[in-house]
Order: C-alpha cells, then structure tokens, then sequence
C-alpha cells in the first residue's frame, strides 16, 4: 500500500516535474489557457443569459449549460489530452531521453505514472480552468453534489483510460505526428463509430468504452428545458422483460412483451440509463463502466511497464494474452446472456425490433458478431505475440546455449504451435457455452428443424485462428498485413464489385470471395439460413452459400497446409 | 563485493536476423581501467554498450556489474552505471538546470543535496553559466558535456561513454580525458567507444579492437603497441615516375601488402624489423626504381587497427 501511495505521490515524481516546468511556463501556456477561458467562458454564459432573458428558470439555464461544458472538457482532455500523450511518448523515444529515464532507478510504474499525468499536464491546466463554470452551473442549477462526483469521477477514469492507451501506444509507435493522427482518430472512433455500432451488434459493453453512457445515466435526467428533454426513445425500456413467447420452442412469433414500446433506440442501440444486463446480474452503468476501463487501465500500464523495462520485448507475454481473450469471451457472452438464454431482450439489438426477425437475427448474426469480435481480438493479440523470425532464432540460440531444445512455450520468443493454439481453445470454449444457451432457449431449433450443423462456424473460426497465426509466424508483421489486405479483402471487394454489376449473386462470384478467409466465417455463419430455407425450397442462394462455404473451406485448408509447410522450411533454415 | 571487478563479459552474443553483430565477448575490466572500445562502423562497439546499459537485450551472454549480474539483479547492476549515448540529445524545452534537476532526483536526491550535485556536475563540465539555457540554445559539444554532466550525478563506478568526443572542440576533449582520469584516479572504470583511435590513445590505459563483432585483441596501450610495431609498418614511397613497376615489383614480396597508390606515391604495409625495411629500399635503389623518398610510420594508433584488421583477414 505504502509503494502503490509512492508511486502515486505526483509531487516526489522527477517526470512529473519535469512536464510541468516545460508544459506550464507562461509563455507557452497562456495562448491555450486565455483560448479555453474565453471560449468556456462564452459557450456558458451566452446560453444562460439568453435563457433568463426569455423566463426560462434559472435553476433550468444553468442545467442546460452542463452537456456543452462537458464538450469542451471531453475535447480538452479525452481528445487533445490523448494526441499528446501519444505523441509526447513517441518524441521522447525519437529523442532517445526515454533511454536516460530507463536506465534510473525511479520504478518503472512511478514513470509511467509521471509520463501519464505529466504529458497532459496543460491540458489538466485547461480543464482547471472550466471549473469556476461548473461550479456556477452546480449552485445555479441545485445538482446534487454526489451526481457531479460520478460524472467526473467517470471522466477521470475514461481520461486516464485514453492516456493510458496513448503511452501504451506511443511505446510501440515511431513517428509523433502518425501517433498524434491516429489517436485523435481512435478516440473519434471508439466514441462515434464502436460504440453506438458494438450496441446494435450486440456486444453493448464496448459502448462502456466511452464517457456517453454514465454522462446518459446521471446527465441527461438533471438537464431539463426544451432541448434537452429526453425523448421516449431514450427512457428506460421495461417493456423488454422475459415473457411466456420468448422460451425455447418454435413460438418465435411476435408476442405482447416484444411489441413496440419506451426503450432503447433501436436506430442506435443506446440506452444509457438501463442497467447493464451481465449474466444473471444487473450492474449500474457508472460501476460497469468503471470496472471495464479500469481493467483496461491495469493492462495497458501492463504494457506500457513491460514496454519500459525492455524496449525490443512484445507489449504483452503470452500468459496475458491468454488471460485477456479469457476476460473477453467472458464479457462477450456475459453481456448477451440475456438474450442467449431467452431470458429478456435488454437492448436493441441488429437494429430490429419484430420478434421474428429478431430471433432468426439473433441465432444467426451473434455466433457470426462473436466470431468477428474473437478473431478481431486473437490478430490483435497474435500481433502482439508471435515473435519475429529474429526473435525466434534469438530464442533457439538463447535455448541452445541453456540446454533446452528450444525456447519455454510462453517465453516472448517462442513460437510453440501448441501454445498458440490455447487461443482457438478458449474461443471455442466460448462457442460451447453460446451455442449450449442459445440451443436451450431453442433458437436452434427454430431456425433448422433436420438438426443445426453447429460445426460449421466453431471449424471456420478455429481454422481461420490457425491461419492467421501462420501467416505472422511464416510473413511477419509486415508481410501479414499485406496478405490480409490481398487475400482477406480483395476478393472479398472484387466479388462485391462483381454482384453489383451483375444484379446477381452467381457461383463466379462466391468462389472468388471464398478465396478470402473472412469470407468463409461469414459463409459459414449464414449456412444455417439456408439450411432453413432449403427446407421450403430447393433455393439457388443456398446452394450458392454451400458452395461459398465449402470452396472456401477447400482455400483455407490448402492455404493452412502450404504456410505449415512454408514455416516447416523456415523453421529448418532458422534453426 | 568491493574487490569485484567493474565489469565481466562472459560470451555476449548479439545478433540481428542473420546478422551477428557481437560474437561471443568475454572481457574482464578492473576497477580503475579507462579501456577504449575501437573498432571500425558496424564493429559492434554500440550494441555492446547497448548491451551493458541493458537497453538491448542479448542473444545470450551473461554480464556483471560491480558483482551484479545484469539480467538477474537489473536494478542493482543498474545503479552505479553511467551511460552516455552517440550524439546524445538533451531535451529542448528545459533548461540546462532543470534536465540535470529531472536526473539527480530519479537517482535519489532530494533537497540541497539535489542542487549540490547538479551544481557540482556543471562544474566539472565546465557550464555552471549555462545554467539557465535552454537545451535547445546548446551546440553540439555543449550538449555532450551536459549530457557527461547527467551522466556524472549519481557518481557512477563504470561508465560506458559511446563515441564521446564527437562534436567536442580539442578543449573540451581534453576537459573529458582530465574528467575521465580523474574519475579513474577515484576507482571508477570507464570503457569509452570510438572509431577513431587517435581520440583514445591519450586517454584509456587499456584498448580492445573490435572487427565484425569479435574482439580481436584486448590489453593496456603500451602492451598493444609494442604487439603491433614488431609485425606490421605503414611505409611511404614517392618516386619520379614508374609508380605501376614499383606496385608489381612489391605485390611479389610476401612481406608486403595492402598496396595503394595514390599519383606519384605508393603505400603499404610491411612486416619486418628496421634492417628488413633497410633491405628493402637497397633492393628498389639496386633495381633502379627512380625513388625520392622511403617514410615507415611505425607505432601509430590507426596502423595497429589496421594490422589486426588485415590479420583477421587473412
């Protein structure tokens, strides 16, 4: 406890210190800090003097004020704040003064602690300066102190959040300006684009992510006034609880819970103010969001500390890897277990809210979104895991010269196959589990009375796994990346191109996209669809699927067997 | 632990894909030593150091420091270490003061203790009225000694400097070489790296000559000299004319080798003693080569590098 109080004493942390000489000397402050009073300054009191002026009640005005302080605090220090994190670290690392610091006995946490609130510290110093208007807005408004707590509270932690992705980031990356970019554009993302699209597919925690669902759950109740009144598309949604039709069997038909009502939007998916469904649990989303980002927190510092202690190892060991996708798979299903087990529909969910759409969408596109999510999370993890072929001899050698036959399976350079292979394990483990609920709650059934093939899309994802890992271990890096654009995209885009020109979907078409492995799991996924349908008719589309599915099968085993070989070879020419 | 020696390399391996870049190193360096790490580019002075400051992980290879085995003890092997990188940077938007201020407190100070030792180090590099510059108002050899200042704070027992004098004028080199001594005269070990060997012949006591990452040859400069000047001398020929006869007529005596020419003279290298060289020049005068001048230049520094060099080659 005493250590963890060192490391977080900011004013013992030489780091620290050192970015609030630089970052907080008068001249090159003060244009930032006059610009962010002025503009708060005007965005605030514009607005509440307008108000006033037109009878609308002070306590109202000053409400109103919070959502647009709250945009210039989020621009200030989740958007800025990240740029320069990210890019602070990366020049530090050009400069080689990371070097210095790296080689001082001050604990590799206490300087990651010291880059982490000293690099943003002018934008600490900005954010300071927007307080005296939320204190204005808290007394004129009579908001409860408590409802301000933990909206900052949960601001502070999704700051600290970003930051710590940007050190994370910054010790990989080697140019500040593309660090500068692509964090800028990954807060964008994460916030625009990830979570309102991770609710409508169905993976709703990702929305937990970002800042909107506590500002949704303790924000947007306070703000009253003509703009900002919540519409019946955002309220709570009670009309989603279990009900008699829901259950397993054939009764998908739309039944009196499932009709249209108060709930979430379906358009968008957000529902900030519901609880957050996990497991059989419901959690607050301020709780839930803090513990999803401070999980990400403690690994991305994980990184960043195995980062500083040596430059040239991978941002994460295996082991973590392993553990990270376990946490994953759990929060995935965790999340969607409600509707897995056709207990209730928390969300919106596929943007469709009629019942027999919903369930079909539901069997058919969450094994497809939880495969895309796992196989989008394993390249990730396979690209901070598998060693290069340098580090892989470096490890053979290393091994030689310590009488082992090679490097221990969760060392950094070890590429042991079987290791590796743990990750199908666990995503498939996670398959089991989906697929056992959702045959319980009798989606399966619903959709392929002669028996579900369940085996189609577990095999695709566990192939596709053991593709992509071959083609780090065989291509590296740089040639991986490569390959996924040529052969995982193009065909993909060049039978889409194709289609549209044709008005058509043909065997030419489904053969050359099943060139793509990601073709192959979405092919794989939407068998079921015309299994089903093949059981009205004989279907040209299901046989063009089937056909997709098994070509593609073909082109992911051929395409497995000659990177094994590649990597045999390799691994032959390496030792 | 006090009587370990300040540094032991035992195998050190480093490679680079196919790239061996240092091959099984061994080396033993006492406390007191100022060794000069020469070798010419990509001999793999930089990695070694790199190596030593734990800032690149080896192949394989173990290393102590003061006793500490670096991979096992980092922190502690760690403490006593000065490091001072090839064109070391300082940050731009701090003053002078201010970047010695974020060392001295990493290492520990605190207090007055803190402005006691930052004030001390600028002394010994002589910049206490640079204090208050800017990192980026620096030149190049101001920035080194401001960089030598940080690497001095926390009163390193081994220092490892790469190409240290670069960008220094003659006088701060000579402030580094009475530094360095000085620091040696206390008991700290120094291994400074160059490709220059003139910079370290007045400075180390004992030199290693690195080639392709092996270490060719290690031991105190009077040692290596004397090594050297028995097997191999730099001579200097300049004639009238005839330039290619003379090359042919010396490319068929196996003591000679390494034949330049360059317009009216021809260098090369020759192994022998003083009466050899003397019997040399008899046989050109008697072969009638139209020769104005006959110039050995023994015992230099540049010339025992390149005897280990072309020893290592053949």
């Amino acid at each position: 406890m005493q250590s963890l109080l060192g490391v977080l004493n900011l004013a013992d942390n030489p780091v620290f210190h050192r970015y609030r000489r630089s970052q907080l000397r008068l001249k090159v402050s003060m244009a930032w800090l006059l610009l962010t009073l002025i503009v708060t300054t005007f965005v605030t009191t514009l607005p509440y003097i307008i108000q006033t002026n037109i009878g609308a009640p002070e306590q109202a005005a000053a409400r109103n004020l919070w959502i647009p302080l709250l945009i210039i605090q989020g621009l200030i220090l989740l958007l800025k704040g990240t740029a320069r994190t990210a890019a602070g670290i990366i020049q530090e690392k050009i400069d080689q003064t990371l070097d210095y610091q790296r080689l001082t006995p001050l604990a590799p946490l206490k300087n990651v602690v010291g880059y982490l609130l000293g690099l943003p510290i002018l934008e600490y110093a900005m954010f300071a300066l927007t307080l005296p208007h939320l204190a204005f807005i808290v007394i004129k408004g009579n908001i409860p102190l408590l409802t301000v707590l933990s909206v900052y509270t949960s601001l502070f932690v999704c700051t600290i959040f970003y930051h710590m992705t940007a050190v994370a980031v910054g010790m990989v990356m080697k140019r500040w300006i593309v660090g500068y970019m692509a964090s800028i554009f990954s807060v964008v993302l994460l916030n625009l684009v990830i979570a309102p699209l991770s609710s409508i597919l169905g993976l709703k925690f990702l929305q937990y992510l970002s800042v909107f669902p506590v500002i949704g759950q303790k924000v947007q109740p306070m703000v009253e006034g003509p703009g900002f009144t919540p519409g019946p598309n955002l309220g709570p949604g009670q009309n989603f609880g279990p009900g008699p039709n829901f259950g397993p069997g054939p009764n998908f038909g739309p039944g009196p819970n499932f009709g249209a009502g108060p709930g979430p939007d379906p358009g968008t998916g957000f529902d900030f103010a519901e609880p957050v469904p996990f497991f059989d649990m419901t959690l607050s989303p301020f709780l839930f969001t803090i513990l999803l980002q401070g999980g990400l927190i403690v690994t991305f510092a994980t990184m960043a500390v195995r980062r500083w202690k040596k430059a040239d190892k991978h941002s994460l060991s295996k082991p973590y890897a392993l553990g990270m996708l376990t946490a994953f798979v759990v929060l995935v299903i965790g999340n969607t277990w409600p509707i897995i087990t056709g207990q209730s529909l928390p969300f919106a969910i596929f943007g469709s809210d009629v019942l027999a759409d919903r369930a079909e969408a539901i069997a058919i596109g969450l094994p497809i979104v939880y495969s895309l999510a796992v196989l989008l999370l394993c390249t990730f993890l396979y690209f901070n895991t598998v060693p290069t072929h340098h580090d892989y001899v470096r490890g053979l050698r290393r091994a030689k010269k310590l009488g082992r036959k090679a490097a221990r399976p969760w060392d950094d350079d070890s590429a042991h196959l079987a290791f590796m292979s743990l990750f199908a394990v666990i995503a498939l483990a996670g398959f089991a589990v989906l697929f056992f609920e959702m045959e319980s709650a009798g989606f399966l059934r619903f959709l392929d009375g002669t028996g579900y093939a369940a085996w189609r899309l577990p095999l695709a994802l566990v192939l596709v796994l053991v593709y992509t890992l071959l083609l780090l271990q065989v291509l590296e890096n740089r040639g991986a990346v490569l390959s996924l654009i040529l052969v995982w995209l193009l065909p993909m885009l060049v039978a889409i191109v194709v289609s549209a020109a044709m008005e058509r979907l043909t065997l030419f078409q489904t053969v050359v996209a099943s060139i793509s492995p990601l073709a192959t799991l979405l092919a794989a996924g939407l068998m079921p669809i015309g299994d089903a349908v093949a059981q009205v008719s004989e279907s040209p589309e299901f046989a063009t699927v089937r056909s997709g599915f098994y070509t593609g099968l073909g082109f992911l085993v051929a395409q497995i067997a000659l990177l094994g070989w590649r990597w045999q070879v390799l691994r032959k020419r390496l030792r | 632990m006090d009587q370990a020696p300040a540094l032991e390399i035992d195998n050190l391996r480093v490679d680079y894909g196919d790239f061996t870049a240092v091959d099984d190193l061994s080396l033993k360096l006492p406390p007191g030593e100022i060794f000069g790490l020469v070798g010419p580019n990509g001999a793999g002075k930089t990695s070694t150091i790199r190596v030593l400051a734990s800032l690149l992980e080896p192949t394989y290879g173990e290393v102590r420091i003061l006793g500490h085995d670096l991979f096992e003890e980092p922190v502690k092997a760690l403490e006593r270490l000065g490091y001072m990188p090839d064109l070391a940077p300082v940050v731009p938007n701090l003053k002078v003061w201010e970047f010695l201020d974020l060392y001295a407190h990493s290492f520990g100070f605190r207090g007055s203790e803190k402005r006691d030792r930052v004030d001390h180090c600028l002394a010994k590099v002589k910049l206490g009225d640079k204090r208050n510059d800017y990192g980026r108002a620096l030149s190049r050899g101001m920035t080194q000694r401001v960089v030598l200042a940080k690497t001095l704070l926390h009163n390193p027992k081994l220092l490892l400097l790469d190409e240290p004098a670069s960008g220094m004028d003659p006088l701060a080199r000579r402030d580094l070489r009475l530094i360095l001594q000085e620091l040696a005269a206390d008991g700290a070990s120094v291994i400074v790296s160059s490709h220059i060997l003139s910079e370290l012949a007045d400075m180390c006591t004992s030199v290693g000559v690195m080639h392709k990452g092996r270490l060719l040859h290690s031991g105190s400069i009077a040692d290596t000299l004397a090594t050297i000047k028995s097997e191999a001398t730099a001579v200097r020929v300049e004639l009238v004319d005839s330039v290619e006869a003379v090359a042919d007529w010396l490319r068929r005596d196996e003591r000679v080798d390494e034949i330049q020419i360059e317009g009216l003279r021809v260098s090369f290298r020759f192994r022998g003693e003083k009466r050899d060289q003397h019997e040399l020049l008899r046989a050109m005068i008697r072969g009638d080569f139209p020769v104005v001048a006959f110039s050995p230049r023994e015992g230099g520094m540049e010339s025992v590098l390149m005897s280990l060099i072309t020893e290592e080659r053949h």
